[in-house]
């Protein structure tokens, strides 16, 4: 009789279990289109103190070390972005991951609350959870070349090229940790100082950032020295908060 | 008694998926895919596998099986995930120190078990990978191992006409891609559970010890089981064993790059120990019988300083060694429904 009721147990407990847990809800409320608006984000690559454009594939001197090098590849993680009004108050960006590369170099950020927003955060690089949270889609999926799968977690930064002054011909930095003590997330903060970033539901403003491709060998870090990164250090930390430096805001446009 | 009690718990498995599946289909919202708590076995502690829309799935199992045994995923078509990790061996391989991949090219560590993945941490000698979704990418594209792309992988599956309806069945669509095949990988290797050994049928009161195993079994919880703990023989952390024949590879330092966890390895589970031969992370030692001496007497510096604690006579070895034997699951090992379908 034991059986039986054992039995009885566990089909009543599975169908409680099945109504409570598939209760539907409504994952995206509808709201008025009227109270949200959309902006972008430009990344524009520059090169040196002089901000000259930054072109692949192409050689460049660099302005500290004088190594001659030339970038045939540059991609890295941008995501978790924050606005924030003048009053404090916040809107994260939901599901916020983008992956920029010269070729794909403008994000659009849709459903924005309208408000005026002062200030822009956003980390370079994954945020630590969503390194080891398993499987990810669109900009975090595995098969972008952006995944470590020996050791679970992404490269936030991959920048590869040839120089003359590398030991092997070529250089190849792979830069990626979240855990102390290397731990090379880097978060950003972009003020708008003159101008406000102003959603509404009529225009598309654009936040114009430089990014200063140079700073990576910032300091000067010389290609013969120091030519490839492939794994969680010090030089993968110094290196990030090198390229992180090189992000400025250029301006707001309506 | 015994006997039915077993046989009662093997239908309650069968029943309660069935139903729990069965509410699943009925309920269900178009959107919202739920978890289904798999009836894992009651002296078991919690699972640490986390993705609530991968709950157990007999269909996804299957799909996830033929996937684990087709050799046509590596880069010359000759190596499968089962090729390294053979069910008689209890999912370790068979008798190789290091093992073969593509080309016959060698690796630097021991082929390590694949049982009760839904209870690990951490994955690989050195615990670099975190999540089971993402670990078949690590044999997929090693170049010692399988020598693939992801997206190499997802083309020769689609070119194969025999998935299309494994993934119909197991997702209700032919969608295949990176993301359904490695969810399918995981639901098969969290399904190879060893819970059916000896000890296992102990400690539910279905069978009992030997004297000398008892003898082991007393030996293994003063001086092993800190490690080695039950009822997983694992406690997923990582020590130096004492083994000073690493070469260049320093464990979990390679991924954490810091100084003290040098020559670190994960502790390897015990179940099925004795056929997972040979030993340790580089496969140096041959015989179980050796590494408990080398842990009795080595007098290496590089100790964890529990296992520096280990303190065995040659007739305790002996003892351990009887109680070690009272592991192997041969219902696992010899389970059809983990063996290769082709």
């Amino acid at each position: 009789m034991k059986k039986h009721i054992l039995t009885y147990f566990y089909i009543s407990l599975s169908l409680v279990l099945a109504f409570t847990l598939n209760s539907c809800k409504d994952d995206n409320p509808q709201t008025s289109e009227s109270t949200k608006g959309d902006f972008k984000i430009e990344f524009e690559h520059v090169w040196g103190p002089t901000l000259a454009p930054f072109v692949m594939n192409t050689q460049l001197v660099h302005p500290m070390s004088a190594d001659t090098l030339t970038v045939n590849l540059l991609k890295y993680y941008v995501s978790n972005i924050v606005l924030y009004k003048a009053d404090g108050s916040t809107f994260k960006v939901p599901e916020s991951y983008y992956l920029i590369s010269p070729e794909e170099n403008i994000v659009t950020i849709s459903n924005v609350p309208t408000a005026e927003y002062t200030r822009m955060e956003f980390l370079l690089g994954v945020d630590s959870v969503s390194n080891f949270s398993g499987l990810q889609e669109g900009a975090l999926n595995p098969s972008n070349g952006m995944f470590w799968s020996w050791s679970t977690g992404y490269i936030f930064t991959r920048i590869e090229g040839k120089s003359p002054q590398s030991p092997s011909g070529v250089f190849l930095y792979h830069l990626g940790g979240y855990q102390s003590p290397y731990n090379a997330i880097n978060k950003k903060s972009i003020a708008f100082t003159e101008t406000a970033l102003n959603i509404k539901p009529t225009a598309t403003p654009q936040v114009h950032l430089t990014v200063n491709v140079a700073k990576f060998w910032h300091g000067p870090v010389k290609i013969a020295d120091l030519n490839v990164i492939h794994n969680v250090g010090d030089n993968a930390v110094s290196m990030s908060r090198n390229f992180a430096d090189g992000f400025l805001l250029d301006h707001v446009h309506q | 008694m015994v006997s039915y009690l077993t046989m009662f718990t093997n239908k309650m498995n069968s029943r309660f998926i069935l139903i729990g599946f069965t509410s699943l289909y009925l309920f269900s919202c178009s959107k919202t895919e739920i978890q289904i708590s798999p009836f894992y076995p009651a002296h078991f502690p919690e699972i640490a596998y986390k993705n609530a829309s991968n709950g157990p799935n007999s269909a996804k199992i299957n799909l996830g099986r033929y996937l684990f045994y087709d050799k046509n995923l590596s880069l010359t078509k000759t190596v499968s995930c089962g090729s390294c990790h053979s069910q008689v061996h209890g999912f370790s391989d068979h008798n190789l120190p290091v093992s073969y991949g593509i080309y016959n090219r060698t690796g630097l560590r021991n082929s390590p078990s694949i049982v009760n993945m839904a209870w690990n941490t951490s994955f690989m000698w050195d615990g670099g990978i975190r999540h089971l979704d993402v670990m078949p990418i690590a044999p997929f594209t090693d170049t010692t191992e399988m020598g693939m792309s992801l997206p190499e992988v997802v083309t020769r599956i689609k070119n194969n006409a025999q998935y299309s309806s494994l993934y119909q069945k197991a997702y209700g669509s032919t969608t295949i891609n990176e993301t359904t095949t490695l969810l399918a990988l995981s639901q098969f290797m969290n399904s190879l559970i060893s819970s059916n050994s000896k000890y296992d049928q102990v400690v539910i009161g279905k069978a009992s010890f030997t004297s000398n195993e008892q003898a082991g079994y007393t030996i293994f919880k003063n001086q092993c089981s800190s490690c080695h703990k039950e009822p997983l023989f694992t406690d997923f952390s990582f020590a130096q064993n004492g083994m000073t024949n690493s070469g260049n590879d320093y464990g979990r330092f390679r991924i954490t790059q810091v100084e003290s966890d040098k020559y670190k390895f994960k502790v390897p589970t015990l179940r099925n120990v004795t056929q997972t031969y040979p030993y340790l992370h580089n496969g140096s030692v041959s015989n179980l019988k050796q590494v408990l001496e080398l842990y009795a007497h080595s007098p290496s510096q590089l100790k964890d300083a529990r296992l520096s604690k280990v303190n065995l006579s040659q007739s305790e070895i002996e003892y351990l060694l009887e109680f070690l034997k009272t592991l192997e699951d041969w219902d696992f090992m010899s389970n059809p429904t983990f063996s290769d379908p082709y």
